[in-house]
Parts: structure tokens; sequence; C-alpha cells
């Protein structure tokens, strides 16, 4: 765990280091192969347990994305598939209060691994007499099939380039969610695909303008995503220097070859990217939005190379599931993906920073 | 040449993967025949049995480790995919090494799981080949043909890892103060074997096991042997079956020996030289590790450019979109490299390493060719392989390849090791992320090259031990350092 100054913060990153080690832990080889074996019930219950889901709905103030900062980080740092669920939770929640949805008070589900505004799908809203109609299929829905309402962007039958944010409540007639998919990382956290099929929207569940509040949305929980990246680095880093300290070869401690330590401390340089990444971009404080781009995307590349030299440190252990190296790197990888492509996002990066050039 | 395949959004052709070895067969149509041959029958083997269940068994191993794939075994062994490199003399096909390129890289870029499934047996070829002994290996090489022949493909596995000790082990240099755990103790008639060996390819599925241990391993670079352990042997037992990452279609399990006899005759070399014996196999086998990266560089590719074909981003296909245009343009040049440093490594081999060593098996195998198969197989090969004249032939053979010309082959397995898994690495990271949320998921595919990648770059020697290996070997030879600090370089 990161040292944490303020009281507040410490209090609940130590109740979140807590239930990590005692509740959620314990589970993790079972939720290693989810869906095939294990059930997240029990992880989801021990967050619920300590109100996890009421401080990530409540994100909204600079300083309470610092809190989800540091829930996520802890979080990640024993397992990232629940630091993956509560983000989704909360996304869908800052999306819903800002849009003014009404809050059901239950747990969200959305799709927050594609680029803002991109679909991923093909989602139709149609306007009919009574109300609106929701047809179609967005895939990669994280919490589906747990969750009790989700967040999605449809476009408008009426005009294609008009985009609605909508809030579905999961348990709606035409809706069907299907099964659980197999995932690189982040397993136990539910994936799933989800089909529309006439599912009636009320007027007050779908709002217009949905690209620029997903880009606003994307742009504000970038700090939280960095904290994962951060989370399952930092356990990576220390699974790897506390074995190579252990380990021998060629008669000395493997720490004490050169190549070895420069691993780790490009796997260091890496680590306090993403921690970097985390605190000012949770803080919202960096002046120009190329510099949070970037600090943003080196975060997220940073943790997914940085884990793959984790395994390569333990050698043929690190391959094994059994000192969890594996599945950082897999969930690194995951986290890569989290609020969008790289390169696409290098893209967006420049353009904005074009575009603000220009403005001086 | 037209590039063939990938334009037509196919597979590639031969001349699309190996352009110039196609070019240079034109004088000799029966050569290229082998090689379109090789390379048709793969793909056959891989469309019907490798492509339509890899995920599934990827799947079905992750909640079941001990799950193997056995109707894909018989098949291979339908396909003779398993006697291929073996010298015809000594019981196999004996295909050429650049027909097994060809196989290795088309099953690989369908499932490198399944490639080192059946590939593994080449590892334990090339270890029996190593000592010289040719009457053990055209024993093994027998039963391999047998199990071919009856649908019961015989396994074969390698044990050198041990709990404690990885790379050390596989290094002629570490070996010295390497911890072994396992000894070899000899014993009247033969050895006592006692010991662990740890993440074994096939061993929990092998019917033979070539293990090694040192005699004494106080002394492990002067007593360093190779045994051959048939399952079942009183006082040997499978231990754990281990939960991997990736490449799960093959299995990695602990091999447990608790006074384990095995007899004299089993004991594999007359005379082994540590040294030579894993430069000889280790140069060999990292090259084949080599095309492995490239089999992963290459589906990572061309997975990447299904999906960028059919994909739109922001309206636009990707493949119409510079960044994706450079990133794949990247991954196709990354799997030629792994593919050349490949071809390169495996054709020293041929020519300077260990194979060079069998070329007077290869020639015996050209007048073997006109015997029929059945007539053949009623010469006891392997008993006249092992009378003792036979083996100081055969041992003198090995000794007689020039310590230069090892090391170079060794040192190009080396560098096409870690050059090979480093780029299928690179390329499985690059396909994950250009796919976004279908590179994620597993009914998609990306992820699982992902997962498979990582272990090429620490089996056979973590690629930093290779990278010592190379430096060792061509410019940071002890000699030229000594002649560069008295100023003579």
């Amino acid at each position: 765990m990161r040292p944490v100054v303020d009281e507040d913060l410490r209090m609940i990153q130590e109740s979140v280091a807590r239930i990590s080690e005692r509740e959620i832990s314990r589970d993790l080889d079972a939720l290693n192969h989810y869906p095939d074996m294990g059930d997240p019930s029990g992880m989801i219950a021990a967050m619920r347990e300590l109100g996890l889901f009421e401080l990530a709905s409540a994100t909204g103030e600079d300083s309470s994305f610092r809190t989800l900062g540091i829930i996520l980080e802890t979080l990640a740092e024993t397992a990232a598939a629940p630091a993956a669920l509560l983000l989704a939770h909360s996304v869908a929640s800052w999306v819903a209060r800002e849009t003014g949805f009404q809050d059901s008070g239950g747990l969200q589900g959305c799709a927050i691994y594609t680029e803002a505004g991109h679909t991923d799908g093909n989602i139709v809203l149609s306007k009919r007499p009574e109300g609106y109609t929701l047809n179609g299929t967005c895939r990669f829905v994280v919490n589906a099939g747990i969750a009790d309402s989700l967040l999605l962007l449809a476009c408008s039958e009426e005009n294609p380039s008009e985009h609605f944010l909508v809030l579905v409540d999961a348990s709606s007639e035409g809706l069907r969610t299907g099964k659980p998919l197999l995932t690189l990382g982040m397993r136990g956290c539910p994936v799933a695909d989800i089909e529309f099929r006439d599912v009636k929207i009320s007027p007050q569940g779908c709002v217009p303008g949905g690209i620029e509040m997903l880009h606003q949305t994307w742009r504000r929980f970038r700090g939280p995503v960095a904290a994962i990246a951060a989370g399952i680095t930092g356990a990576s880093l220390r699974t790897a220097t506390g074995y190579a300290q252990e380990r021998y070869q060629g008669g000395k401690q493997i720490i004490d070859h050169q190549q070895v330590r420069a691993m780790l401390a490009e796997m260091l340089a890496d680590y306090q990217a993403c921690c970097e990444a985390a605190d000012r971009l949770s803080e919202n404080s960096l002046p120009v939005e190329s510099i949070a781009a970037s600090l943003f995307i080196r975060a997220k590349e940073s943790a997914a190379r940085a884990t793959t030299d984790g395994v390569q440190l333990l050698g043929g252990y690190g391959y094994m599931e059994d000192y969890g190296q594996e599945r950082r790197m897999r969930d690194a990888k995951q986290a890569q993906c989290l609020l969008g492509r790289c390169d696409i996002l290098r893209q967006q990066q420049l353009a904005g920073w074009l575009a603000s050039e220009a403005a001086l | 040449m037209e590039f063939e395949g990938y334009a037509a959004g196919e597979e590639p052709t031969l001349s699309d993967l190996y352009p110039t070895v196609t070019y240079l067969c034109r004088s000799n149509p029966a050569l290229l025949a082998e090689y379109e041959g090789a390379l048709a029958r793969a793909r056959k083997f891989r469309k019907k049995f490798v492509d339509p269940n890899s995920l599934e068994i990827d799947r079905r191993v992750m909640t079941d480790p001990t799950y193997v794939a056995h109707e894909v075994l018989k098949a291979a062994g339908d396909y003779q995919l398993f006697s291929m490199l073996i010298p015809r003399t000594l019981g196999g096909l004996g295909y050429s090494l650049l027909s097994l390129i060809i196989v290795i890289e088309e099953i690989g870029a369908g499932c490198i799981g399944l490639a080192n499934l059946i590939g593994v047996n080449g590892l334990a070829i090339a270890t029996i080949a190593s000592t010289g002994e040719m009457g053990i290996l055209a024993r093994v090489g027998r039963r391999i043909r047998d199990g071919e022949l009856s649908g019961r493909p015989h396994i074969l596995s390698t044990a050198i890892t041990e709990p404690s000790a990885g790379t050390d082990v596989e290094d002629p240099d570490l070996l010295r103060t390497a911890r072994y755990f396992s000894e070899a103790t000899p014993v009247k008639g033969g050895y006592r074997l006692n010991g662990r060996k740890v993440f074994i390819s096939n061993g929990s599925i092998a019917q033979t096991h070539v293990i090694i241990l040192p005699t004494d391993k106080r002394h492990p670079v002067e007593t360093y042997a190779a045994f051959i352990v048939e399952s079942g042997t009183p006082g040997f037992s499978i231990g754990r079956v281990e939960h991997k990452m990736g490449q799960k279609a093959c299995p990695a399990a602990e091999l447990i020996f608790e006074d384990c006899f095995v007899p004299a005759k089993d004991r594999a070399g007359l005379k082994m030289d540590a040294h030579r014996t894993l430069e000889l196999t280790l140069g060999f086998t990292r090259g084949c590790v080599g095309l492995f990266g490239a089999s992963v560089a290459r589906a990572a590719f061309e997975k990447a450019l299904r999906y960028a074909r059919r994909t739109r981003h922001e309206g636009e296909l990707l493949i119409d979109q510079q960044w994706a245009q450079f990133r794949l343009t990247d991954m196709y040049r990354n799997a030629q490299m792994a593919r050349t440093m490949a071809l390169e490594a495996i054709l020293s081999n041929q020519v300077m390493g260990l194979y060079s060593a069998i070329s007077g098996v290869e020639s015996l195998d050209a007048l073997v060719k006109r015997i029929p198969e059945q007539l053949f197989r009623q010469v006891p090969v392997a008993k006249l392989l092992s009378l003792k004249q036979a083996r100081f032939a055969g041992a003198q053979k090995l000794s007689d390849i020039p310590s230069p010309a090892v090391e170079r082959a060794s040192c190009a397995g080396a560098t096409a090791k870690y050059t090979g898994s480093d780029l299928g690495m690179i390329n499985a990271h690059m396909a994950v992320e250009l796919m976004g949320t279908d590179g994620l998921r597993h009914d998609a595919g990306a992820e699982k090259i992902f997962r498979d990648a990582k272990l090429l770059q620490i089996y056979e020697g973590t690629n930093q031990l290779n990278r010592i290996d190379v430096f060792k070997k061509s410019f940071g030879r002890t000699d030229m350092i000594a002649a560069a600090a008295a100023g003579g370089l």
C-alpha cells in the first residue's frame, strides 16, 4: 500500500485493504476461472458491507475522485476484478446523476472498455407515441447480469448522428443478457453482451447529447483508472522484488544480477508513472487537457509492460497461477483497454492539443 | 512474386511465408513439392483438428488442468507428425528439417499449446541424439512410429528443471553452481533416482521420459547424465499438474523419483560431456522455440488483420486508418523477422550443430527409402546400434563436430529463441490492443495468443539467460575479451 497522508483517506485505505485480505483474496483462485468457476457474490457482499458502492455513487467533487482512486488502487492490489466492478458502477452513477436520471439506488453497469462515444455495438432508440423503444446489441457490458440498471449509448432512429444516453432497468421486458464472457483479465467482474428487443424506455430514461457527456465522463474517470493500473503494478513489483531477493542463480541472489535490477528499476519507474497519473488525474489539477491525456495513456501502457516483466522475473513460477503474477499481467492488459484503446486515445489527444494550441 | 494468400484474405501460401526458399527451389521441383506438401498437410491438420478445437480445449483445461486432447494427439499420429523428424533408419519418416519448420509454424499459428503438445517429443529426441546414443534413439523412434500406426501415440517428455533451479540447469556455465535437488546414485546394475523435476511439458501423459540428472550433485558438470525412464517404473510417480496461464493444451507436471531404479542400459551416452550435450540439444530446441515465436507473431498478426478488415471505427474500416496500418505492418514485419531468425538457427543446426552429427544416418536413409517400410521394420536397427562399437561411433560422431561450429549453431538457436519469443509477445500485445474489447474476449482468440505467448519467453532458458548465452558465444567470448584487454581488438 502507498502511504496516504490524509487521515480519513488512510482509514478508508486500511478498511479496504482489510476486507480485500479477508474476504476477497480467499475467493481469488475460483474467481480466476470465472465464469466457469467461482461466484462474485461473496466479493460483492463484502464490498457492499463496507459501503463501497455508496461511496462510489457519491463520487462528484474532486476530493471524492481521490477517495475513489484510493479505494480502487487498494482493491486492485489484491484483485482488479472488484475494482473494475466498482468503477463501472461509479461511472454509470456519475453519468446518471449529472444527467438528472433518477437514482435507483442499486448496482449499475455500463460499457467501460471502449472509447467515449464509441458504441461497440449497434443500439437504436426509436420514438414511439408512448415513449421510446430500444433495439440492438450492446457488447461487453460490465456488471451485466448483476446490475439493477444499465447505462448505455444509443443512436436515434430518426437521426443516426444524434446520440442519447439511456438508463435501462435490467429487468425490462425484451432485454436479454448473454452468457457471462470469459475474459482475458479481471475475471470475477461479470461482463456480457446484452440484446435489446423493443425494450420500452420512458421519456425520463433517456437524454440527448450523449457523446459529449461521455467524453466529459471519460476524462474525469481517468484518475480512478490510473489508480487501478497503479494497484496492479505495485503488487506485481512487490512480488517480483520479493522473489528476486529469495531466489538464487549462479550462486547469488538474482536481485544481485544487474539485468534483474534494471528490470525491477524499470518496473518501479512504470509503477511511479501510474501513481503520478492516479494522483494528478484524480485531483483534476492539470491545466492542459493533452497533459492529462498523456499521463493517462502512459499509465495504462506502463502497467501492461511492467506486469509482463513481473511474470518474467519469476520465470516458470510467474507463469503459474500460484504467485498471482500471471493474473496481474492479464488484469493490467485488460485495464489498458479501460476508457478506450491507447492508439485511438493518442489520435484524440493530439487533436485536443492542436485545438488548444490554435486557440492561444 | 506477388503476395497470394494475404492479398486474397486467405491463408498465406508457401511463397508468402518463405519467398526465398520457394524461389531457390524453382530448379528442384521435387524439393518444392515436399515443402508444399508439408504445408498442405499441416494446414489440413490445423483446419480439421486445431482451429475448431483450440479454444474449447483451452477453456476446458482452465477448470481441469489434467485434461488432455487425446483426439488431437491421435490425429497428429494419423498425420505422422511425431515421426517425421526422426531419420528413417532410426524408425521415423526422415523428413528434411525445412519441412519440419513449415509444419511446426503452421500448427503453431493455429494454437501454440497444441503445437507444443505434439512438438515436445522433439526435445526428447534432440536430447537423446545429443548423447550420441543412436541405439536408444532407434528404440524410441520405432516406438513412436508403432504408436502412429496403432493409433496410440507414443509421447515423450524431457525433464531438466528442478524446484530451485531452472535457468541454472539449462546453462553449461551455471551448472556448476546450480542448486540440484535430485540425483541418480550409481548402484549395482544401474542407478537409483531420487528427487523432483517440475514444469515438465507432457510429463503427466508421456510413456517415456528423458531425465537429466547428475550422478553426483556436488559435481553436476562432470557427472551429468540422461536416463530413460518408462511410466510405471516403481519409484516413479507424477505429482502436481500445473495451472498455467496459457499453452493449456500442453500439460506441465511434476515428476517424482523415490528410489527409482534405472538399469545401466537406460543411461544414455557412454561418457557424456555436459557442456556439449546441452549446447547441441538447446541449439536445436531453442531454434524451435524461436519458430514458435514466429507462429505466435503470425497468429497475432493474422487475427488483427482479419479484425481490421471487417471492423469500423468512426465509420471507417480500421484497415483504412493509417495508425492501424502501421501497427499491422509492424506485426507483419515482426513475424517475418522471427521466422527468418528461426530459419537461420534451424538450418545452422543442420549443417553445424546436432543434425550434422546424424548426417551419416541421413545418407543411410537414402538407401532405406528404397526398402518397403514393412520389410525394414524387421531389421533390428536398435539392437545393432546398441552394440558397443556402434555406441562408440555415435559418441565419436558427436565429438567430431568442431567446437566453434557447435557454439555457432547454439548461438543461432539462442538468438532465434529470444528474438522470436520477444516478437511474438510484442505482436500479442499489439493484437489485443488493436482489437479493443474483441481482444479481451476468449471467444475471439487474441487473448489466448497473449497468454500463450508469454511462456515462450520463459521456457528453454529465460530470454535473459539466452541473451547472456549469445553474448558469451559471440563478441563476448572469453578469448575475445582477453584479446581486447591486451589491445588486440
